[in-house]
């Protein structure tokens, strides 16, 4: 049994632990002539597909810096597990089943670039199995399973990220600037309020809703004998095998993910929720144009989706790729007092301006955007469970909105649909046996 | 390249399902629309064409890989979303109706499968009854279920309850956790004995359901075994030392201590009217028995500022407090250093009123339901008489003194076999 003692994770763990960080001496937690647990974080990947590689890669370069120690990579396809043990190198153990390689027991960093239909099982798991928690985005594939990721990664006093980064490093897209300028311009009222944010192709943000569609009327194809379809499931409903639904393209199925919204909606609406300081509420309203029905199965096309605050501030997505655009030479944000173009449509006597002027703002309160920091101090980093449910829910907004096909109401507290059966359904989805969060 | 694939999308919805001929065709023909007001056009179009429309469109299904049903699949499931709009009820129960018809008509299992997800969008109690026909069926019992457990009217745990006795392997495992979701509160006794079975994936669905089911009644529950017997302190016993002292007592001396402590034990706790009473001034309350594994249930009352707790196997414990002092509420494991030592959250009723926790320990592990609501989640309970050391594996349940007046009463304790 473990008992907790004076393992890496018992004492990376929650608050009380935390206290005992800088007393403990090296050498009792390392062992003589070993690097200190509290020097090299050690991680593990569940899903070694494409994107899973990248966090391969993070490992690898974490373990050159002496930083980081990759132990352990899950997959459900043998082909796929088989080149990430080999890219993890002789000290790294191949898993098909994350319960097992969760009960190891000595990982502090649990990596979750699977498709997002398993995001909050193995965020709860790996909460619950001591580790903190590096998650793809989506967060979670519906509004309701990323409440209860919150639950556990709180209950379970653990870290949290999700895997994107403009709300704390890199350049907003099309802006040209940090999200962190753009929030001094906001907060110094340059704009007024309410705000109106407009993400589109016009604006910067490109919806890739062509690449993430879905095939309708698919012939069953025999399974892979390397591919173990039933786990890859998992809560999913069974629907017959396609090579399509899986693997590369998965986010083409309502099933495990929402089109080209559950590729870059969380990379981009998350900064825009940081710069409408939305971190602690939902839009109460959104309604949004496309095709319709949709599917059932595979996500489409979608021509535009409107949200709205309590307080009046919006949330525009355009897709730029269906019907007639709303955002055209419109600006990105926009206020009573004030707008800001992307970069390529501000003249370069106004980008002066705006530069000169955000130099001379203070900054906003700092967050942390190295998780690894984060982990060691055991405070929240910058985009953490909770703001990442929040920019989670505005995702499910739209692509709930744009299933239903009707104007809906948001209750952000409950985190509900306000008289709208069919919309709810979609907020908490039954998960096929066995299982369930 | 967008532009390309995303025509292709539209082509395909355009190209099926326009072979056949009559007013719900011509209707299907006109799905998807260019908007949601054009698409909803079309759907009311087809719900005024009743029962038979519907019934015509699912004919239009195909098993997957024999042609292209791909236009009434998006009407079927637009039809359904249209029709679970508010204030839609008679139009979604005659969908509904009429899709359960198309089901039994039916050959292909993934033409039945496809027809029970757009059921569980509109179903209530009837269908959740045509559904349970496939509880039975091993590709159709999964999708019935998430149709059932979605629908959830009462009579939803009836059904399921009823295909039990027959059920083995992954349907078993499916329909007993689709009890534990929608919180059949009558099939808690139901399942204590799949809690102890050799299947471990059973095993493990029973005991999270049995947890996910809230707050049964204690006394009629299978397997539970009441410790306090509402009349006399019979079972119980005056608290000596701790496990750490008592361990090095000789048997003799633990002996006479026990002896005095039971004396001392009967002058500062009683039995009023079913409810074991402590003045507060005594010491604690300890079972006569020592337990293992095993789940119970306690039912509580503090006055303000009122201090106590369960200690389980001779250890503290399970905290309860005035919520008025401690905001984080009472469940938590006080005495952990390093597993989490608070509960998720308060559940307390305000003081004076009863609550009733039901404490579950499997090896060194608890978990603490507070009025219904889990506040303690498979927590390591450490051993705060030897720190260095796990929790023993067995000892004595105690109700603790903390120096004020204190109620007890419901004490059942249900004893989990340990695996070997």
């Amino acid at each position: 049994m473990k008992s907790n003692r004076l393992t890496r994770r018992g004492f990376l763990g929650g608050g009380v632990a935390a206290a005992a960080f800088t007393i403990v001496p090296r050498h009792v937690l390392g062992g003589p002539g070993k690097t200190p647990p509290s020097d090299v974080l050690t991680h593990a990947v569940i899903g070694v597909g494409g994107m899973g590689m990248g966090h391969v890669r993070y490992c690898k370069n974490y373990e050159k810096q002496k930083v980081g120690k990759l132990l352990a990579v899950c997959d459900v396809d043998a082909q796929r597990l088989a080149r990430g043990v080999k890219a993890g190198g002789p000290d790294c153990t191949g898993y098909k089943d994350f319960q097992e390689m969760l009960a190891r027991g000595d990982i502090d960093i649990c990596h979750i670039p699977t498709p997002p239909h398993w995001h909050a099982i193995m965020s709860i798991a790996a909460a619950e199995a001591g580790c903190d928690i590096w998650c793809e985005k989506p967060m979670t594939r519906t509004i309701g399973e990323a409440q209860r990721v919150v639950d556990a990664v709180k209950r379970n006093g653990r870290m949290f990220r999700i895997n994107t980064w403009f709300r704390l490093h890199s350049y907003m897209y099309g802006m040209k600037m940090f999200a962190k300028d753009l929030k001094k311009l906001i907060v110094a009222g340059d704009l007024g309020w309410p705000i109106t944010a407009r993400i589109s192709p016009y604006t910067g943000f490109t919806w890739k809703l062509g690449q993430w569609c879905g095939k309708t009327n698919l012939p069953p194809q025999p399974v892979p004998a390397h591919f173990d379809y039933d786990r890859w499931l998992g809560p999913a409903p069974v629907k017959p095998y396609h090579k399509h639904r899986t693997h590369g393209s998965f986010r083409g199925y309502w099933d495990y993910d929402s089109g080209g919204l559950g590729d870059m909606g969380q990379h981009y609406i998350d900064p825009v929720q940081y710069l409408l300081d939305k971190d602690n509420t939902s839009p109460v309203t959104v309604e949004a144009h496309a095709p319709w029905p949709q599917h059932p199965d595979a996500a489409g096309l979608w021509g535009w989706v409107e949200m709205t605050y309590a307080d009046g501030c919006k949330i525009i997505l355009d897709s730029g790729s269906w019907g007639t655009p709303i955002t055209k030479d419109k600006p990105f944000l926009e206020g009573p007092k004030g707008k800001i173009f992307p970069a390529g449509k501000t003249p370069a006597e106004e980008r002066g301006r705006i530069k000169k002027r955000v130099a001379e703002l203070p900054d906003p309160p700092p967050m942390i955007s190295d998780f690894n920091v984060s982990v060691r101090t055991r405070k929240k980093f910058g985009l953490n469970e909770e703001n990442a449910a929040r920019s989670n829910v505005i995702v499910h907004l739209a692509d709930v909105a744009i299933r239903v096909g009707r104007k809906l109401r948001f209750d952000p507290v409950k985190m509900r649909f306000i008289n709208d059966d069919a919309a709810n359904l979609l907020v908490d989805q039954p998960m096929r046996a066995p299982w369930h969060l | 390249m967008v532009q390309k694939i995303a025509t292709i999308v539209l082509i395909g919805a355009l190209g099926a399902g326009t072979a056949l001929g009559g007013p719900a065709a011509d209707l299907v023909a006109k799905i998807p629309a260019k908007s949601p007001a054009e698409g909803a056009a079309a759907l009311a179009g087809l719900v005024k064409l009743g029962p038979a429309g519907i019934q015509e469109v699912c004919k239009m299904l195909v098993p997957p890989g024999t042609g292209n049903d791909t236009k009434p699949r998006y009407a079927l499931s637009g039809l359904t979303m249209h029709v679970n709009r508010p204030g839609a009820d008679t139009e979604r129960m005659m969908v509904a109706g009429a899709l359960v018809k198309a089901l039994a008509g039916a050959s292909d299992k993934e033409v039945k499968a496809f027809i029970m997800r757009q059921i569980q969008r509109v179903g209530r109690a009837d269908e959740v009854t045509a559904l349970s026909a496939y509880l039975g069926d091993e590709r159709l019992c999964a999708p019935a279920i998430r149709a059932i457990e979605n629908i959830r009217t009462p009579n939803a745990a009836d059904v399921l309850i009823k295909a039990l006795p027959g059920a083995k392997g992954a349907r078993r495992v499916a329909i007993v956790r689709a009890l534990g979701t929608i919180r059949a509160e009558q099939a808690a006794t139901l399942l204590h004995a799949d809690m102890d079975s050799e299947d471990a994936a059973l095993r493990k669905a029973a005991i999270w359901a049995v947890s996910n089911i809230a707050e049964p009644q204690p006394a009629t529950m299978h397997g539970f075994t009441a410790a306090f017997n509402g009349k006399d302190l019979t079972g119980w016993k005056g608290l000596v030392g701790n496990p750490k002292t008592r361990a090095t007592m000789a048997p003799a001396a633990l002996a006479a201590a026990q002896k005095a402590a039971d004396e001392q034990m009967k002058k500062h706790w009683q039995v009023v009217d079913g409810v074991l009473v402590f003045d507060g001034k005594g010491k604690s309350l300890c079972t006569a028995k020592d337990y293992g594994d095993f789940d119970m249930y306690v039912d509580w009352k503090i006055k303000a500022g009122g201090d106590s707790g369960i200690y389980l196997r001779g250890t503290p414990q399970v905290q309860i407090w005035d919520t008025a002092r401690r905001k984080e509420g009472s469940g938590g494991l006080f005495n952990n250093k390093k597993n989490p030592s608070k509960p998720s959250k308060p559940a307390d009723r305000p003081v004076g009123q009863w609550n009733r926790f039901r404490i579950r320990m499997i090896g060194e592990r608890v978990w603490v339901w507070l009025n219904g609501q889990l506040v303690v989640d498979n927590v390591v309970l450490e051993n705060y008489w030897e720190r260095g050391k796990p929790i023993y594996p067995t000892g004595q349940i105690e109700l603790q003194n903390h120096g004020n007046t204190l109620w007890f009463r419901n004490v059942f304790i249900r004893e989990i076999p340990r695996k070997g």
